[in-house]
């Protein structure tokens, strides 16, 4: 009887513990998916909180802007999520650091000074708490590469003439 | 229109236009081309834009066909090559020969 309890027990216990380790490991890859997921929506985010920094007038045209030029930003870190937040966070703390600075070279003045530490807080809770962020819909597919300039546009402006050849690294067309 | 500064940073962003000026540019893509952070790009493309010496246009391109969204470019306009000339012109030790051959707006 003392051998079968013992048994029992040991089974219980190594059961126990493919259980728990089980658990343990779910719950630690949860926890990557969650904080890759929360950390992917920092430059958008940081995008979002530097467009508050901007007049109203303009914001919709920068929002424009930056999100499209971060989805080209982005290009190419599919599948390398530290490489894509190092990249997307640079280029997007770069638009927050200067949004006053862009506002002013419009000709319009900042609503807002941002000082540093006060933005900093401000972006930490905005990350943590952000979930309504809408999924990266506006980037690139690879289904969708990336097309050049001469299919973009469906006519090259003209507006500048020339005459003679241009020496240098201007390339000039001759009239 | 606002004055222009053409600090060194400036300058460095309008001759990487005049490597083809009719050609429009993505932000991103003059990020590149000039080694410029978003933080020192766009407060000058915007600086240039009031001044009127670059045009930024939304591109034309239907989101949904293209499966991204429509981006900006700059342009020089006729206005801002005329000046970006003979700005550089006076700030490079080497005189632009190209500006010689500049006709604005004109039938050659």
């Amino acid at each position: 009887v003392t051998g079968l309890v013992a048994i029992a027990v040991g089974s219980g216990l190594a059961v126990g513990g493919a259980l728990s380790g089980l658990v343990r490991a779910m719950i630690g890859e949860m926890a990557n998916e969650e904080a890759q997921t929360r950390l992917g929506r920092i430059p958008r985010a940081l995008i979002r909180l530097a467009l508050h920094r901007v007049p109203v007038d303009l914001r919709d045209d920068l929002a424009a802007e930056w999100d499209s030029e971060l989805g080209f930003v982005l290009v190419g870190t599919e599948g390398l999520p530290l490489t894509r937040l190092l990249r997307g966070t640079t280029f997007a703390v770069g638009i927050f650091w200067s949004a006053g600075a862009i506002a002013a070279g419009f000709g319009t003045v900042s609503r807002r000074r941002a000082h540093p530490a006060v933005a900093l807080a401000l972006f930490a809770v905005f990350v943590w708490l952000i979930s309504a962020v809408p999924p990266a819909t506006i980037m690139p597919t690879p289904s969708s590469p990336l097309q050049p300039m001469s299919r973009v546009h469906s006519s090259k402006p003209s507006r500048v003439r020339f005459s003679g050849n241009c020496p240098g690294r201007v390339r000039c067309r001759p009239a | 229109m606002p004055e222009v500064r053409l600090t060194i940073p400036v300058q460095h962003v309008l001759r990487h236009f005049s490597a083809d000026i009719t050609r429009p540019m993505y932000g991103y893509e003059l990020m590149q081309g000039t080694g410029f952070r978003s933080s020192e790009l766009y407060p000058i493309l915007a600086r240039l834009v009031a001044a009127g010496w670059l045009a930024r246009e939304r591109e034309t391109v239907d989101p949904t066909l293209a499966g991204r969204p429509a981006r900006f470019t700059y342009v020089l306009t006729p206005d801002g090559v005329a000046r970006a000339c003979q700005e550089l012109g006076e700030h490079s030790a080497r005189p632009p020969h190209w500006s010689a051959h500049l006709r604005v707006g004109g039938s050659g």
